[in-house]
């Protein structure tokens, strides 16, 4: 492996030109693709990938989505409150969530609010299971889930409408605009979602107070072929939410939240020969404002503009073998009312080379290093292959570093801050095995991850709480998949189901981490025939502990939800549908934090257009 | 958003306690006989909790067992708020305060059985006293406005708050003498005076420039004693005339900064730094000493001493059941409980 790094680096370096086969194929896919790397560098690693139904058969909320289809396990304050994550028994800041291949977990807290992501607004959305912080950068530990905006160049012009309104007065209106040629790609999608989220709460006679919330957001992708060996893409995003905290106790004080988040993004991408060259500038901005009390207008904030480049040459030695060597810069501007207006910038470096030794072996390993004046920044990486024996099986196996820098929380909180953090780090190691026959698919993946100086706020001495590199966190775990598809005449058949063991444990204490499930599964099946369709959403969370000495009376007690849903077309060009989707159908008494029930059984109806 | 919360925590759980109620210790030549109830002898911990509930803890006076959540036991289905930040007495009322549910709790303090729940009138409600059939509860208020604090005044017959009274500076600990309540200016390194308030007329009578955060006080012999200090600089304890409302002296601790949690107990006067606990002379005018010892706790919140018993209370991670350690006056380790989320406080039924 060495012996090959010098030799790639040597190739770089004097750019010695191979006589290297550039397939339109593969630029098509250069030109559709708005995250490469995901596509390019993961073959040693599970990646599930959600289309646009069914995204559409999902709420609206990121959380929803992935709570009903992967094994991340989410800690939600109630409906639509504040989501946290943990994929593969992590915090909510080792979760990496990518935007067109951008980086957008909050530079103020570092994770993101699940809640505050509207799925509908784009075609594709990924989750990657493992180590990326060789790609991606800081949070990718857990995993990493990828927001997509693809743009297609050929003939189409069409429009979509749909209109969700529920319990609770919810409403949700999507509108989606996709018009292209061979030369001009736009994608649009506009969203809004509003509830007064007043549910009642099972088996007493209270309800929901002040989680009424309301929010809009945007994306569009843009791309323009100037010629054949130049694209220019542009995306930009921006979500626009208020959320009035919901209340444990009536006298509680009513607070709520407002989120303003932008994102902007201008790609530009040159073939030249076995050269791919890609430049990216970005613009992104995050705000939020906390109001203590709901109807003062006193507020406190904090606010982080990121204005960042990249630059990434791809370099295909021949049809097996490719490389990229990728360089960026990113600037963070922060201030907030606890935050003293600060800056940082970190600049990064990367190399990525994949290998189809043959039709059954290929491998992979991707470098990255940060340079930042803040913190010592460890050198990334990751090794991964797929070996394909047989024709049905596929063995996967990868190893990584990975890590989470601190926020702008942690170092610069007014009388709290430490500048001396490192990074949380994380090594992964993890191997997979995928049984594939026709349209059954079975993945079994084990993986264990040992996390060191993990961020936390430690209470010090007179009551003040302040972040220090502390635990060590030693994860072992176990993720098991079935897929499968049938299609016999008119009708069709689709199953998932997944489970996730997690044992995520104090390497001090030997308790399992607060808020990580041991056991979590979900399942769906869909079934589809003429213009009917149909489908049963099914989740299962396992118990988890509240408080780190895992006292058997602070737990969240386990629960088992289902959704079920019914569309049908109602005219012969497919113009129109209906559908009615029922939620928590068995209207299960659940909450996933202390005295914040979730609701009971509650409806859904639907109606989309597509002219 | 867990930084606000986080900053709600730091800020709710900066103020350390005083926590020794000297409420009723006049009374204690009239000892019952009988136990007024199943928590009658013995010392009450008041546990923070988290957002959603905090609760109190029994330790029975013989130091042989420990009941946990006593007010969820004798009232099923009821709660007392979370962030449970204090408790006061009024004859065999006890008043629990939870300052993130806006809300003060009245049960029997010695059968702990519900007598009432007000939960208007309140914003983030921290220490309250009872004058002449009132209680007088002080409110942060917006955490972030150092100038809005005030206090709800609760007519005890109704258990409505029927007033309040604006202190137009930080109000937090409330200590009650003549007729008069004696306010402590002071939160987490902020603040500098102590303001006087008639209690009768409601009129601020006077602001005592303290030079220094005031974050415990006690009344004894006719004199307040207010422990003053921040990160930064050195403690020192501003000693009060009652009468005169004066500034009369005050005691240096060199060397010591953020001391906390002042307690007077037999003219001896005990202190925290950190998780040492000092013990001096109340006569003293400087104090540079060692401390009488450092507790086992990992992270000392809750402080008292009554009875010749020092008690500490162990908050540890925050996130995990506290510990309750109880000392001699000389710092001899007697006994240890397990008590719940965040003890922060201790109150006798003796």
């Amino acid at each position: 492996m060495t012996l090959r790094f010098y030799i790639f680096l040597f190739g770089i370096l004097v750019c010695q030109s191979t006589l290297a086969q550039t397939t339109p194929a593969i630029i098509l896919e250069e030109v559709e693709v708005s995250d490469k790397k995901l596509k390019n560098y993961s073959d040693s690693q599970n990646v599930q990938q959600m289309n646009d139904s069914i995204i559409r058969k999902s709420q609206p909320s990121l959380s929803n989505l992935l709570n009903f289809s992967t094994g991340i396990y989410f800690k939600e304050n109630g409906l639509a409150m504040v989501s946290s994550p943990s994929f593969r028994g992590t915090t909510a800041q080792q979760t990496a969530v990518i935007w067109n291949g951008i980086n957008i977990n909050s530079q103020l807290n570092g994770q993101t609010d699940f809640n505050t992501i509207t799925t509908s607004d784009f075609n594709s959305i990924s989750v990657r299971a493992g180590g990326g912080s060789s790609l991606y950068g800081t949070s990718a530990i857990g995993g990493s889930i990828h927001l997509i905006t693809d743009l297609r160049f050929k003939d189409e012009f069409s429009n979509l409408l749909s209109v969700n309104y529920g319990s609770f007065n919810t409403l949700g209106i999507n509108y989606h605009l996709r018009y292209s040629d061979e030369k001009i790609s736009f994608f649009g999608s506009i969203s809004r979602n509003s509830s007064d989220n007043d549910y009642e709460y099972l088996g007493s006679k209270l309800k929901n107070l002040n989680g009424n919330y309301f929010n809009s957001s945007y994306n569009i992708g843009f791309g323009y072929k100037l010629n054949a060996k130049n694209i220019l893409k542009l995306y930009s995003q921006v979500y626009d939410g208020e959320r009035h905290f919901s209340l444990i106790n009536s006298s509680d004080s009513r607070t709520k939240y407002q989120d303003v988040n932008t994102r902007n993004l201008a790609d530009f991408t040159t073939f030249l020969g076995a050269f791919s060259s890609n430049v990216k500038v970005g613009f992104l901005s995050e705000k939020y404002k906390y109001f203590g009390n709901a109807a003062s207008d006193n507020f406190t904030f904090g606010k982080v503009e990121t204005l960042l480049a990249k630059y990434n040459l791809n370099y295909r030695f021949n049809s097996t073998i490719q490389a990229d060597f990728a360089a960026d810069y990113t600037q963070n501007k922060g201030i907030g009312s606890d935050i003293q207006e600060d800056k940082r910038t970190i600049t990064g470096f990367g190399l990525q080379f994949k290998h189809h030794v043959n039709s059954k072996f290929s491998y992979d390993w991707s470098l990255r290093k940060e340079i930042t004046s803040n913190y010592r920044s460890p050198l990334l990486y990751a090794v991964g292959t797929n070996f394909k024996p047989l024709k049905f099986y596929t063995l996967k196996a990868n190893f990584s570093k990975n890590f989470r820098i601190p926020t702008f929380n942690d170092l610069y909180w007014q009388g709290a801050g430490n500048l001396d953090l490192k990074p949380e780090n994380s090594l992964l190691g993890e191997i997979g095995n995928v049984f594939q026959f026709e349209s059954f698919t079975f993945t079994a993946t084990v993986f264990h991850s040992k996390i060191k100086d993990m961020i936390r706020w430690v209470p010090q001495n007179g009551g003040v709480f302040k972040p220090m590199n502390t635990d060590r966190v030693s994860i072992f775990g176990s993720e098991i998949s079935v897929n499968y598809q049938k299609k016999i005449d008119r009708h069709q058949f689709d199953f998932n189901a997944n489970y996730s063991y997690t044992k995520s444990e104090n390497e001090k204490t030997r308790k399992q981490l607060t808020f990580v499930p041991f056991h979590k599964t979900t399942a769906s099946i869909a079934y589809s025939y003429s213009r009917f369709s149909a489908f049963y959403q099914y989740l299962f969370n396992g118990e988890v502990f509240t408080q780190t000495d895992n006292d058997s009376k602070k737990i969240i007690q386990n629960y088992t939800v289902s959704n079920v849903g019914f569309s049908a077309e109602l005219d012969k060009k497919r113009n129109y549908s209906i559908g009615f989707k029922i939620l928590n159908l068995w209207n299960e008494n659940y909450e996933s934090v202390e005295n914040r029930p979730l609701p009971g059984r509650n409806y859904t109806i639907n109606l989309t257009l597509n002219f | 958003m867990k930084i606000t919360k986080l900053l709600f925590v730091a800020i709710a759980s900066s103020l350390l306690f005083v926590s020794c109620s000297d409420d009723d210790n006049d009374n204690a030549a009239v000892e019952p006989q009988v136990p007024l109830g199943a928590y009658d002898n013995g010392i009450l911990v008041v546990n923070e909790g988290n957002g959603s509930a905090g609760s109190i803890s029994f330790i029975t006076d013989d130091l042989t067992s420990v009941g946990q959540d006593i007010f969820g036991t004798v009232n099923p289905g009821q709660g007392i708020g979370g962030y449970v930040q204090s408790m006061f007495f009024d004859g065999d009322r006890a008043f629990i305060v939870s300052n993130g549910s806006n809300k003060v709790t009245v049960v029997n303090r010695y059968t702990f059985e519900l007598i009432a729940k007000i939960e208007t009138g309140f914003s983030v409600p921290r220490y309250g006293v009872v004058v002449n059939g009132k209680a007088y509860v002080t409110n942060l208020a917006d955490f972030g406005n150092l100038t809005d604090d005030f206090i709800s005044v609760i007519n005890l017959t109704t258990y409505e708050v029927e007033s309040t009274i604006a202190v137009n500076a930080l109000a937090e600990k409330i200590v009650a003498e003549n007729g008069k309540l004696y306010v402590a200016n002071g939160s987490y390194g902020a603040g500098n005076s102590v303001t006087v308030i008639n209690a009768a007329t409601k009129v601020i009578e006077s602001t005592i420039d303290v030079g220094m955060s005031p974050n415990s006080m006690e009344e004894e012999n006719g004199f307040l004693y207010v422990l003053c200090g921040n990160v930064t600089n050195d403690s020192k304890v501003v000693k009060i005339n009652l009468t005169t409302n004066l500034k009369v002296s005050e005691i240096t601790m060199t060397g010591l900064m953020n001391a906390q949690n002042l307690n007077i107990e037999d003219d001896k006067m005990y202190f925290t730094v950190n998780s040492a606990v000092y013990k001096e002379n109340l006569s003293t005018t400087a104090i540079s000493g060692t401390p009488l010892f450092t507790s086992t706790a990992t992270t000392l919140y809750g402080f008292a001493v009554d009875n010749n018993r020092i008690f500490v209370g162990d908050a540890k991670d925050y996130a995990s059941n506290g510990a309750v350690f109880i000392y001699s006056t000389a710092g001899t380790l007697q006994k240890e409980f397990s008590a719940g989320l965040i003890p922060n406080g201790f109150y006798f039924n003796d």
